[in-house]
């Protein structure tokens, strides 16, 4: 399979737009490398420069050694799977599997091989005689997959490929494409703007914001350790809470609309050294770190706030709690045995080890 | 487009029609008649070999409306029926495999692919109840996406309104044509433009060069305009599309909700304009597309 890197890959438009800004990337062979962002963030871009579908305006994109900037696309030896897939409709799942390989004139014994054997791996053996019109969505999906299968490329290139699929079938198919990974060991580099999709399947994430890499780690690092606010408040569902705070000339404490909220000591060894003691930062906190249970707030009770339930969402599982604090609006995700209810006052416990520091005007991580 | 070119575009349609090299080395014809002329063997040449290229030449209005009608019954074309325009348009010149592949996505033998110049394809669908514009653009996103993974190829779409006669199909093709044409202009990162969607910039289009000069002279230079850092922009954007905003603004573009009031308050500070008033705003919106179509076309 693949090495893959992109140096200093930018992409600019005629009329002055820069898309992408100065990205940066080794992928391994084998990864699973998730591009993520908001809409127009520049991760379809650099999908398609790499796919060779737009042209790099600068930089170098090399694939196992080989400068691929002028390699035509078809001969960069990719496959794409893109979102809006179709599947030729007077053609069987075999002709439409095939179809891509005649037009490049593929010997049929070589196409025949090739067609069952994505079929093998994707479990449509039974399903080549028929035609699109008798498929499920699902099976349909992976027809489009077996398309790009067939290539037996060195690469994967994905584009939201499932973001036409119903919520159900969307999780289904996620496993699917975690374990045609596993099996086919190859290189994948998949763009979504699902958090959840992009933690589930990738084992390194790229953050992107505005053409700009923010980020690239694994998900539990991006999760535990996001590097700025946008990569906390992006990655995380419901996510993370901000809060606007002042630190005491020690930092040894966080003053948040009245309540005094003490800080680890881990946590106030890096906002000494960086020198944020009196000044005001943004505390972000997950909700599941804030917590109602009567033992944590006794146990807890330096860093207890106060406030007003607007809303409570049961969702089975566990339950949201809404509520409007220093101006915000802040959710809690607590155990569904809560008894408070919306309209209750009640007392959470924040979890200050789990607590994250950001400088106010830089937006990045002061501590996590 | 002048005499040279349309003479050596018709000569080379000959050539394509027939497979023998044309020129013209002495005429006492003015230029007109020559083209004329030209014309009419064109016509001739390959109304009378093929269903593509019937339609390819009365789009392009190189054949009467008259003189197509004679041929309709031939190529079993029905002169009542739904049809549109599909108009694509390759960032490189296309190739075969594209043609190919549409042509097999197309089963009905009414609908037709014709190869209008090296980068750009129309294609007549044909309807029996006019789709709605969600099946449209899902179509045009299916062509699209199927065109990039499987010919490798990207292409831009833009599409007419469903017209209901033949005699209307030049008219839904230049629709197309002109959509694609403004599209490119004041949205030239998306990639499926309609007619009939194009709404201000439909407008500002016709708007004559002096006009847009003294608007964005009066309103927001474009020395200011030019300052605005892309981020701004597309935050801005972002706060017109959550129809102004603040709360839904920040959710989307995952902001804090006082960053994104600072930069409003920073737009304001350079332009003079606060874009969460509604009249602030549709100058803003105004002066940003007039600004894309000064960079567009220069």
């Amino acid at each position: 399979m693949a090495d893959i890197q992109l140096k200093n890959i930018n992409k600019k438009y005629p009329n002055g737009f820069h898309a992408v800004k100065d990205f940066n990337l080794d992928i391994k062979d084998q990864e699973f490398i998730i591009f993520v962002g908001p809409s127009g963030c520049g991760k379809s871009t650099t999908l398609r420069m790499i796919a060779g579908l737009e042209e790099i305006s600068s930089g170098e994109l090399v694939i196992d050694g080989k400068v691929m900037n002028d390699v035509e696309p078809k001969d960069r030896d990719i496959a794409m799977v893109f979102q809006n897939y179709a599947l030729y409709p007077h053609m069987t799942v075999y002709d439409n599997m095939a179809f891509g390989l005649k037009l490049r004139k593929v010997p049929k014994d070589e196409i025949d091989k090739k067609v069952r054997e994505a079929a093998r791996i994707l479990d449509l053996e039974k399903l080549l005689d028929r035609k699109p019109k008798a498929l499920s969505g699902g099976q349909r999906q992976r027809v489009a997959m077996g398309r790009a299968i067939v290539r037996n490329p060195k690469v994967f290139l994905m584009d939201e490929p499932l973001s036409n699929l119903d919520a159900k079938l969307r999780v289904q198919m996620r496993t699917e494409i975690s374990k045609l990974h596993d099996s086919l060991g190859a290189t994948m580099i998949y763009v979504t703007h699902d958090q959840t999709e992009a933690m589930t399947l990738g084992t390194r994430i790229v953050v992107m914001k505005d053409g700009v890499v923010q980020q690239i780690d694994t998900p539990a690092n991006l999760y535990q350790k996001p590097c700025n606010l946008f990569v906390a408040g992006f990655i995380g569902s419901p996510q993370m809470n901000f809060l606007e705070g002042t630190l005491s000339a020690d930092c040894t404490s966080i003053q948040v609309n009245g309540a005094s909220l003490q800080i680890p000591p881990a946590k106030v060894k890096a906002l000494s050294e960086k020198n944020y003691g009196g000044k005001t930062v943004i505390l972000g906190i997950r909700p599941e770190d804030i917590h109602d249970s009567q033992i944590y707030v006794d146990t807890q009770a330096h860093s207890v706030i106060e406030a007003k339930i607007s809303v409570y969402e049961l969702l089975g599982a566990e339950v949201y709690l809404y509520f409007d604090y220093a101006g915000t609006q802040v959710t809690a995700r607590v155990d569904p045995r809560t008894t408070a209810r919306g309209g209750d006052t009640v007392k959470f416990a924040l979890d200050m080890e789990k607590a994250h520091f950001f400088d106010k005007d830089t937006e990045l991580t002061i501590a996590n | 487009m002048d005499f040279e070119d349309k003479k050596n575009k018709l000569l080379d349609q000959l050539n394509k029609a027939t497979g023998i090299n044309f020129d013209i080395t002495d005429s006492s014809l003015s230029e007109d008649e020559i083209i004329n002329k030209l014309k009419e063997l064109v016509v001739h040449f390959n109304v009378i070999d093929s269903k593509t290229g019937l339609y390819r030449l009365f789009l392009s209005k190189e054949l009467a409306y008259s003189d197509a009608l004679s041929s309709l019954s031939r190529f079993h074309i029905d002169e009542e029926h739904l049809r549109q325009i599909f108009y694509l348009e390759s960032n490189t010149e296309w190739k075969k495999e594209a043609v190919s592949l549409l042509k097999s996505l197309l089963p009905d033998s009414k609908d037709v692919v014709l190869e209008m110049d090296s980068k750009h394809l129309a294609i007549v669908i044909n309807f029996d109840k006019e789709p709605t514009s969600d099946e449209i653009v899902q179509t045009a996103n299916s062509y699209l996406d199927m065109l990039e993974t499987e010919a490798f190829t990207s292409f831009k779409l833009s599409y007419s309104k469903c017209v209901k006669s033949f005699k209307e199909l030049p008219y839904a093709y230049n629709d197309a044509i002109t959509a694609m044409e403004i599209g490119n202009t004041f949205n030239s990162h998306g990639r499926i433009y309609c007619y009939e969607d194009l709404g201000l910039g439909r407008l500002l289009y016709n708007v004559p060069a002096n006009e847009i000069k003294a608007y964005l002279t009066k309103h927001i230079s474009v020395d200011v305009l030019s300052e605005i850092d892309e981020e701004t922009l597309s935050l801005i954007n972002a706060f017109f599309d959550n129809d102004l905003s603040l709360a839904e603004t920040a959710r989307q573009t995952f902001i804090h909700r006082n960053t994104l009031i600072y930069r409003l308050d920073k737009f304001a500070d350079l332009t003079g304009y606060d874009v969460r008033k509604f009249s602030d705003a549709i100058t803003v919106k105004i002066s940003l597309m007039l600004y894309n179509y000064i960079r567009a076309t220069n």
